[in-house]
This record gives C-alpha cells, sequence and structure tokens, in this order.
C-alpha cells in the first residue's frame, strides 16, 4: 500500500518539475495552484472533522497580508521570513478564531466563519491608511539566503507541498486524526469516551488555519500583490470548491481539485476570458451531482458501478 | 382492507421490521402492542410511505401501495396521527385539521362534512379550535393529532401510541372519541399502536403482538368476541 | 441630525429586506442555503433596467418603467425558478449543507457569466422610475420620492409575503412544508411541487428585490456576490427561513449602517457582518430563529 502511493507523489513531483522547467509561465501557474491547494487542504481538514466553513479565506488572506506587512514595515524581503510570518499570523489569527467558534456546527460554524472573514475584507477595505484599502499592498521580488530565486519558489511551493501532506498523512493516521472522522459520524459518543470534542476541533481548526495561511502567503509572494479580495467570500467557497472537488477523503484530493480549477481557469481565460466562471461552475454542479466523493472519489467509480450492476 | 405481506424495513442498515405479515380486516379495529423499538412505528411509517420497504408489500383493498406516492396516501382515504404530534405551532387546532381538507383540495361542502364529524367525535376539540397549536399541552395536541388524522381518514385510520404520556382524565376522553368513532363511522378501519394492551382491550377488536420487527406469538393473539 | 440618519437607515432597511427576503424564505421551505440567490437579485436588476430602457427608446409612456420593475422579477423567476429547482437543487435535498452549497455556488458562477455576455461589464443604470417622482425635501434634506417610497413597498412585500403565507391556502401548504415536510407529505401535500413553486417564489422576490433597487442601486458586475454576502447576513441574523427576523435584522443592519456612515464611517461596510457575528455568537439560530429539534 505505501509503495505504490509513494510512487504516485515522485511520478506528480517529477511531472511538476517538468512542467515547470519547461515556461516560466507553467511554474507560476502551478506555484499559485498548489499554493491554494494547501489552503484547500485545511478546508478538507475541517470537512473531515463534519465542518464546513464559508470563511477559509480569512487565513488565506491573512497569510498573503502578513507577509506583505513584514515586507512594508521591516523591509524584509526573505522568502522564508515571508513565508513564517505569513504562515504566524494566520495560525494566530486561527488560534482566536477556532476558541470562539470550535463550539458550534453546521450552518452555525459556517455563517459565524463567514461573518468573521467578511469583517475583516470590510475593515481591510476601509482602512486605506493601514492597509492600502482595495488597491491592497504590493509585495517584493523574495530573496533567499540574500540569492534572487528564479524558478526556487516554485521548488520552495512543492516542498511545503510535501512535507504538509506527509505530515497531514500522519495526523490523520494518529488517533487524533481518527478522532475527526468520529466527531463527523457520532460526535455524543467521542463525548462518552471522555474525548474533548472541542479540544480536537480547535487543535484540527488551528493546523487548518496555518495551512491556509501558508498557502496564502505562498500565493501572494507568486503574485506579488495582496488584494482586499482575497478576503471575500467568494474565495472562501473556491477553496471549498477545491476541497469539494478533489474530494475530502485523501491528502492529495484538494491539491488535485485546485490544479483542475486552476487549469480550468487558465486555459477558459485564454480561449474564452468571459467564461471562466462558467467552466467552474459547470465542474462544481458535475461534482455535487454525479461526483459527490470528488475526484479522489472517481477512482472508486467502477467499483460503485460494479456493485450498482451486481 | 388493509394487508401486510413480508414487509421488510431497513433504517440506517439496520433491520427494523423483519417480514411483518398481518391483516386489517375490513371495519375492525386492530391494536398492535409491542415494547418500544418493537418496529410499532416503523410499521405504520411504512403504512404511510414515510419509510421504504426493502421488501414486502402493502395491500390496501388489494391495491399496492408502492405505486401511490406518499402524499397522495391522505387522497386514498388514510389519515395518521404520530405518536410526536408534529403539528403546525403557527397554525390554530382548527387549522391543523383542516390541513389535510386543504391539501387534498376539498371542496366546501365536503370539508365542512368532515369537519361537523371530527367535532362529533372529538368534542375536546371545540374549545381548542381557535388556539394556535404552540401554545397547546401535549395531550391537547394529542387530541387535535387524533382529529387530524379523522379528517383524512375516511378509510382506514393509524394513530401512533396515543395513549402515551396522556394523564388519566384526557386518556379516558381520548378512549371516549375512539368509542364514539366507531359508532359514528363504523366502516372506517383503525389500526393503534400501543405498549400495553391494557389501554386498549375495550377497543380492539384484534390485539397482535410486535416484537423484534416481526408479528409474535400470534396463536396468543386475542379474539374478542 | 437624527432625521437624516433614520431616513437613511429605513431607507437602507428597505433595501436590505428586499435582497434578503427571498433567501430566507427559500431556506424555509427549501431548507437550501441558496448562494445563487444574489444573482438572481442581480438578474432582476439588469431585466428590470434593460426593459425601462426598451419602453423608453420605443417612445413608449415612462410611466411603464414602473410595470417593467414587476415585469423582470416573473420573466425571471419563470425563466430560472423551475429550471433550477428541477435541474440541480431537486438532487441535493437531504444531502447535507456541502452539496448545496457546491450547486448553488456553481449556479452563481455560472449566472454571472451568463449576466457578462447578455448584458455586458459595463455599470447600467435607468433612473426614469427615480426622476418621474421627483424629489422631496424631509428635515431640510432633498431625497428622491422613489427612495422614500421603497421603504413603503418593503413595507408592502412584507405584508404581502405575511398575508400570502397565512391567508392563502397556497401560502399554508408552504407553511406546513416549512414547519414539517413529513408531515405534510402524509396530510397529502405534493411536497416537491411546493418546493419548485415556493424555489420560483424565491427567485421572484430575490428578482424583484433587485429590480424594485436597481433605480437607487443602478447594476455592474460584482452586484451578485454583494447581494448574495448581504441576504446572507441579514437573513442569519434575523433567523433564517424567519420573514419577520428578516424584517428586524434589516432595520438593525440599516440603521446601524446609517449611524456608521456618520459616526464612524471606517465601520460603515463591516457593520453587517458585526452585527452577524455577535448576534450568531450568542443565538445561532438568530433574532427570530426557532432551535429545531431533530427527529431521530
Amino acid at each position: 500500500m505505501k509503495g505504490p502511493r509513494a510512487l504516485l507523489w515522485v511520478c506528480l513531483a517529477a511531472a511538476a518539475v517538468a512542467v515547470a522547467l519547461a515556461s516560466p509561465w507553467a511554474s507560476f501557474i502551478l506555484t499559485v495552484a498548489l499554493a491554494k491547494g494547501l489552503a484547500a487542504l485545511g478546508v478538507a481538514l475541517l470537512l473531515r472533522a463534519g465542518l464546513m466553513s464559508l470563511g477559509h479565506a480569512l487565513f488565506y488572506a491573512a497569510g498573503g497580508y502578513g507577509a506583505a506587512y513584514l515586507a512594508r514595515w521591516l523591509g524584509v524581503t526573505d522568502l522564508l521570513l515571508l513565508l513564517g510570518a505569513g504562515f504566524l499570523s494566520a495560525t494566530v489569527l486561527g488560534l482566536f478564531t477556532g476558541a470562539v467558534l470550535v463550539r458550534y456546527r453546521a450552518i452555525f460554524f459556517a455563517m459565524l466563519n463567514l461573518a468573521a472573514s467578511m469583517v475583516f475584507f470590510s475593515l481591510v477595505t476601509k482602512l486605506y491608511n493601514l492597509t492600502g484599502g482595495s488597491d491592497g499592498m504590493p509585495l517584493p521580488v523574495p530573496t533567499m539566503f540574500g540569492l534572487k530565486p528564479g524558478q526556487g519558489l516554485f521548488y520552495l511551493t512543492l516542498a511545503c507541498v510535501f512535507v504538509c501532506a506527509g505530515g497531514l498523512r500522519r495526523y490523520l493516521d494518529s488517533a487524533m486524526g481518527q478522532g475527526l472522522g468520529a466527531i463527523a459520524t457520532n460526535e455524543i459518543r467521542l463525548e462518552y469516551l471522555g474525548i474533548s470534542v472541542n479540544g480536537l476541533l480547535f487543535v484540527n481548526y488551528a493546523i487548518s488555519a496555518g495551512l491556509g495561511g501558508l498557502g496564502g502567503a505562498l500565493a501572494a509572494i507568486a503574485i506579488g500583490h495582496v488584494t482586499p479580495e482575497l478576503f471575500f467570500w467568494t474565495t472562501s467557497a473556491q477553496l471549498l470548491l477545491g476541497a469539494a472537488l478533489g474530494g475530502a477523503g485523501s491528502v492529495a484530493g484538494p491539491f488535485a481539485g485546485m490544479l483542475l480549477l486552476e487549469g480550468v481557469r487558465t486555459a477558459a481565460s485564454q480561449y474564452a476570458p468571459l467564461l471562466w466562471e462558467m467552466a467552474m461552475g459547470l465542474c462544481a454542479l458535475a461534482v455535487a451531482l454525479f461526483v459527490p466523493q470528488g475526484l479522489s472519489g472517481i477512482v472508486d467509480l467502477p467499483q460503485q458501478w460494479k456493485r450498482a450492476v451486481q | 382492507m388493509l394487508k401486510l405481506e413480508a414487509l421488510r424495513v431497513k433504517i440506517a442498515g439496520l433491520e427494523v421490521l423483519r417480514g411483518v405479515c398481518f391483516e386489517v380486516p375490513d371495519q375492525a379495529v386492530v391494536a398492535l402492542v409491542g415494547r418500544n423499538g418493537a418496529g410499532k412505528t416503523t410499521t405504520l411509517r411504512a403504512i404511510m410511505g414515510l419509510v421504504a420497504p426493502e421488501a414486502g408489500r402493502i395491500l390496501l383493498d388489494g391495491q399496492d401501495l408502492a405505486a401511490i406516492a406518499p402524499h397522495r396516501r391522505a387522497h386514498c382515504g388514510v389519515g395518521y396521527a404520530p405518536e410526536n404530534r408534529q403539528l403546525v405551532p403557527e397554525f390554530t387546532a382548527e387549522d391543523n385539521v383542516l390541513l389535510p381538507c386543504l391539501a387534498m383540495g376539498l371542496g366546501r361542502q365536503e370539508t365542512r362534512r368532515r369537519l361537523e364529524l371530527v367535532y362529533a367525535v372529538v368534542p375536546e376539540l371545540a374549545a381548542l379550535r381557535k388556539r394556535r397549536a404552540a401554545g397547546l399541552s401535549g395531550g391537547q395536541g394529542k387530541i387535535v393529532a387524533l382529529a387530524r388524522a379523522l379528517a383524512a381518514g375516511t378509510r382506514l385510520v393509524l394513530l401512533d401510541e396515543p395513549f402515551e404520556g396522556l394523564a388519566p382524565a384526557l386518556a379516558a376522553s381520548y378512549a371516549a372519541a375512539l368509542h364514539r368513532l366507531r359508532r359514528a363511522t363504523p366502516a372506517v378501519a383503525m389500526l393503534v399502536t400501543e405498549s400495553s394492551p391494557a389501554l386498549l382491550a375495550s377497543v380492539a377488536d384484534l390485539v397482535l403482538y410486535v416484537e423484534r420487527g416481526a408479528i409474535g406469538r400470534e396463536p396468543a393473539a386475542s379474539k374478542r368476541s | 441630525m437624527l432625521t437624516p440618519i433614520v431616513i437613511d437607515g429605513l431607507s437602507d432597511a428597505a433595501l436590505l429586506f428586499l435582497v434578503a427576503v427571498g433567501l430566507t424564505m427559500v431556506f424555509g421551505v427549501l431548507r437550501v442555503v441558496n448562494i445563487a440567490h444574489g444573482s438572481f437579485f442581480a438578474l432582476g436588476a439588469y431585466a428590470a433596467i434593460t426593459l425601462g430602457l426598451w419602453a423608453g427608446a420605443l417612445g413608449l409612456s415612462q410611466a411603464l418603467s414602473y410595470g417593467a420593475l414587476v415585469l423582470s422579477a416573473l420573466l425571471v423567476a419563470a425563466l430560472f425558478g423551475p429550471l433550477t429547482e428541477r435541474l440541480c437543487l431537486r438532487a441535493t435535498y437531504g444531502r447535507g449543507e456541502i452539496a448545496q452549497m457546491l450547486v448553488t455556488f456553481g449556479i452563481f458562477l455560472i449566472l454571472d457569466d451568463v449576466q457578462k455576455l447578455v448584458f455586458g461589464v459595463q455599470e447600467r443604470q435607468n433612473d426614469a422610475p427615480l426622476s418621474l417622482l421627483g424629489v422631496c425635501n424631509l428635515g431640510g434634506i432633498v431625497y428622491p420620492v422613489y427612495q422614500i417610497a421603497l421603504v413603503g413597498l418593503a413595507v408592502v412585500v412584507a405584508f404581502s409575503l405575511r398575508w400570502f403565507l397565512r391567508g392563502t391556502r397556497a401560502g399554508k401548504l408552504v407553511l406546513s412544508v416549512v414547519h414539517d415536510a413529513e408531515m405534510a407529505r402524509f396530510s397529502g401535500i405534493d411536497t416537491a411541487k411546493v418546493s419548485v413553486a415556493a424555489f420560483t417564489f424565491g427567485v421572484f422576490l430575490a428578482a424583484l428585490g433587485g429590480s424594485l433597487a436597481s433605480p437607487i442601486t443602478g447594476a455592474a458586475p460584482g452586484m451578485s456576490a454583494e447581494a448574495t454576502i448581504l441576504a446572507f447576513a441579514v437573513a442569519a441574523i434575523g433567523g433564517l427561513g424567519r420573514v419577520e427576523g428578516a424584517g428586524l435584522a434589516a432595520l438593525i443592519v440599516g440603521l446601524g449602517r446609517a449611524f456608521a456612515v456618520y459616526y464612524a464611517p471606517a465601520f460603515d461596510r463591516a457593520t453587517p457582518y458585526l452585527v452577524m457575528f455577535a448576534v450568531l455568537l450568542f443565538r445561532p439560530q438568530g433574532l427570530l430563529g426557532v432551535v429545531e429539534t431533530r427527529r431521530l
């Protein structure tokens, strides 16, 4: 079981590197897609516990803005420091919001996250002197150990993906990770076992916020700019779409989902600039109506059909 | 009137009914007696089409109910009073009773005829008529749910644990209502569930015992003379 | 000082109520959180403006603009209501929030591009309904009469809806489905039919909100997203599914926003969401929401 999966990951990485080497433009697209994939992975982590967030953009954006502020206030351009700032600001924000919000479930959880992210969106748009308002803030071209990295950002993103995916696999296989699935199916039973459900969810929320921040910082550095739109609910919905598209069942799912979404977006904006939203919308409908398990569920479809025939 | 043939129902993968077979003869009152979780409620819900059977048939006067959409069963003259009442809190008691008539689009005359019958059988309703269902006590709610079932049930009335949680006085008037119903409309058959047979002894023509999802001790079922 | 704030707040509340009322009703009946709600709002606005401008271009009476406001909402509802419910939403009933949110977000994205394709990306405006009614002077400040009339219109919509739900046969059937779909079914109500009718009616309310608001707000890309999120905020504050709640929430948010504009302008955009966050934190079911007891 472990062998083939690892091989698959190596093949994927090799393919990504090959594509990235082919053109800097492709490496940029891949970087952004994988960065969003990290954030979508955070969303998927919440989905595992049965919680749907309509406000995860809050952490994605916080990652981007955290990096941007470090550059703006302290003039830092070092890639790793920027990344760390993004990750930390989102995680800290996640600790605060999580402490309050993990008590809520279902639609109430979704709505409260939505409200929190929209409060930030509105304030960031309005507080021009502090945030650059709707124009946003620029990020510097990053340096790494004083060197100017060309495709360095792409490789760093790839490394982040592998580290996070691997770490998360371990986390999900651990007792804590297993507990998440149990929360989704029967929370009360878990409480009877003397396990603090809210405690589990809090840790999970913080991790998912950190992933969002990491992804947000990487994407912001790649794009070189942050705007309040990052906080807007449509960003949250896209992250959720990516997670659901890939399937929350596996660690690779959200990355696959985001790669597909960004692929569709890139292709559509190339050939039919007015239709990229429609293409994404059709993806969403197709997944929701025909492949409820997401891309990683497609693997199981032939078996399901076989079973259905029998 | 009503015939259940080897009815099997699964809820969340658990087999709740495992081959329930019995018949409600024309004009008869049948009591379905069993402990909590024996499958009484599920049997009634299956008849109303609120749970889908895995296997088996439910026949109403020879017609397979599988071919009749759940919402059409009221139109077939089957009324149902669930154990937990399920009233619309914003409606008055009378509006709740009239809901099946409204849903079926009955004419004014037919509606009035049914309402008069209901008031004749359940006179307690008159005092509650204009009160909102939200303000009714549990027992009063049961009376209203019974009345609603009668408004729809011109052929068959299903009552789920009608005496459960009723104060003795209300239970007596509920039982009296069942007796009046027998006299007023002898053609209407009834299927009533209860956890203890004593409560239904005076009304039931036939007592069936349900145990772990099947009719048990059938030979012992007592036929009242 | 207080008068203009209250007037601004009330007229803002009227708009907010019109944005949210359809969303809250659809949630009440179908238990679907309809992200595409704002799209129907925007389509209503675009349709009203386009129809009004056509009427003007054809040299028809300007007063027809008012008819166009209602007609466009009817058109949008007839075009999109049954189609969306039958083809997309029906498959998601009972499948949980994630499937619903994906489907309605998908519809939202698709309709966003439909808008751009049909109506272009320019901001559109038809102020005939605004200019025909002229202006009035309230407390020393000049307001378009239409803006004041909108408050009355919102109240009319609120009370008509109340009358429809409480006083008519269709309304009573809808209410009973809202309260308990299973009970509705065993009482003889075709809940599938009620669902499609109620969703179409919800689309109508959304589009009507958009068309009535259009003389003031105009229509531009991005309108759908803005309308969806505001509707979410207002509906959640009032209690999802509660029409009266949407009215109360619209008043609170509208007045709150108006006060913020005067006293804390940095916070005016954040007001709806601050209120939403605060209310949901202490009353997750919303101000007038009822805690649902779920049967097992």
